[in-house]
């Protein structure tokens, strides 16, 4: 019997179409993305090499985005694998001000080579939250954010973090993306994502903010849409700690 | 003696590794699988190794356990740069520290820059 006479067999052998000799989708796509890294990782370091030994400007930025999408890719697996519990995220008290500074300061250097204005509006809280999660999140919306903001808008975008009623504290990342409820909930209910509604006001394919939206969805109840003043954006909601903050 | 051996089983990525370190006049040997680097560190002793831990047949870890079983290799420093971070390799930084490995770099955001650098103060 040959190996396709094998895999024909398999597969009609199973009523659901799943075989433990087949990786699910999920399997596949994080498969896909570990086996992307490889020619990133080559691409980032021969231009980074290139680099050194030239004034072309044009090998940083093949550097630049080579490890920007590597990044991506590890956003998308630590996300993937926490949602199918290949790792955990444990919940950890932190103050969500050093957070978002640390994902600021990641991002002011791009930011200012286009102009935007980066702030944060952080009433200091301590969140009970995945740290790693979180970073992951909001890298992913901020990197959305720099591709969305239009040129004609205030070019700024900031980060909140906010107590709301009961226990929660949102994590807002505001610019001028032009996200209104309605699409949020349409595309929700179409695809069961938010990504492909996003992908129209976006240069990419939304891909940031479905992976944001996993992280949101873990920690509760998934992205949502948020506004203040003329600026609009996408939020998500943490638990306040109930510990005392230690000085 | 060679300074730095590198293990690596990309063909292409170790050239670009032995480029940088030739850049500080540093002397390499490459191998791409774990055998051939317990080769190549018997015909020329390495000051220093850089190890990607993902490699066909016998993995870095294999390797590291094989290269510390010769007491002339014991105190060899070796640098992981490998696709495999650190949370997922499973082990504690004192066995990681027992096996002799100075430091663990996750080739998806340390540059070749940082890895050079980090070669640099071991082979001092």
């Amino acid at each position: 019997m040959s190996a396709r006479d094998t895999i024909i067999k398999e597969k009609r052998g199973n009523s659901v179409g799943e075989n433990q000799n087949f990786p699910s989708n999920t399997q596949l796509l994080g498969a896909l993305a570990r086996e992307l890294k490889n020619p990133l990782i080559l691409i980032a370091r021969q231009a980074e090499l290139e680099a050194l030994n030239s004034s072309d400007a044009s090998f940083a930025s093949i550097q630049n985005t080579a490890e920007q999408t590597l990044k991506l890719i590890d956003s998308y697996l630590l996300l993937a694998q926490s949602e199918y519990g290949q790792v955990k995220l444990p919940l950890e008290t932190i103050g969500i001000g050093s957070v978002i500074y640390d994902a600021l300061e990641e991002f002011r250097p791009v930011a200012a080579s286009q102009r935007i204005n980066l702030i944060s509006d952080i009433h200091d809280q301590t969140v009970e939250t995945n740290p790693k999660g979180l970073k992951t999140a909001l890298w992913c919306l901020l990197n959305m954010a720099l591709e969305s903001v239009e040129e004609k808008s205030t070019r700024q975008i900031m980060v909140s973090a906010r107590r709301q009623r009961g226990n929660n504290v949102t994590v807002s990342v505001l610019a001028n993306l032009e996200v209104s409820r309605s699409e949020m909930s349409l595309a929700r209910k179409l695809q069961g994502n938010s990504h492909l509604a996003i992908a129209l006001h976006s240069k990419s394919s939304g891909v940031h903010l479905a992976i944001a939206d996993l992280f949101a969805n873990a920690a509760g109840d998934g992205l949502h849409v948020a506004r203040r003043g003329s600026s609009s954006g996408l939020a998500l909601r943490l638990i306040k700690s109930q510990q005392l903050h230690l000085l | 003696m060679t300074d730095v051996l590198i293990i690596e089983p990309s063909k292409e990525l170790a050239l670009v590794i032995a480029q940088a370190l030739a850049r500080q006049e540093r002397s390499s040997a490459i191998a791409h699988t774990s055998q051939s680097a317990i080769e190549q560190a018997d015909k020329s002793t390495p000051r220093l190794v850089i190890l990607e831990l993902l490699m066909p047949k016998h993995n870095g870890l294999e390797f590291i356990h094989e290269f510390r079983s010769y007491p002339e290799w014991l105190n060899i420093p070796i640098v992981i740069y490998s696709q495999m971070p650190k949370e997922d390799l499973g082990v504690t930084d004192s066995i990681l520290e027992d096996m002799g490995v100075a430091a663990h770099l996750y080739k998806s955001s340390v540059t070749l820059d940082e890895l050079i650098k980090n070669a640099e103060k071991l082979l001092e």
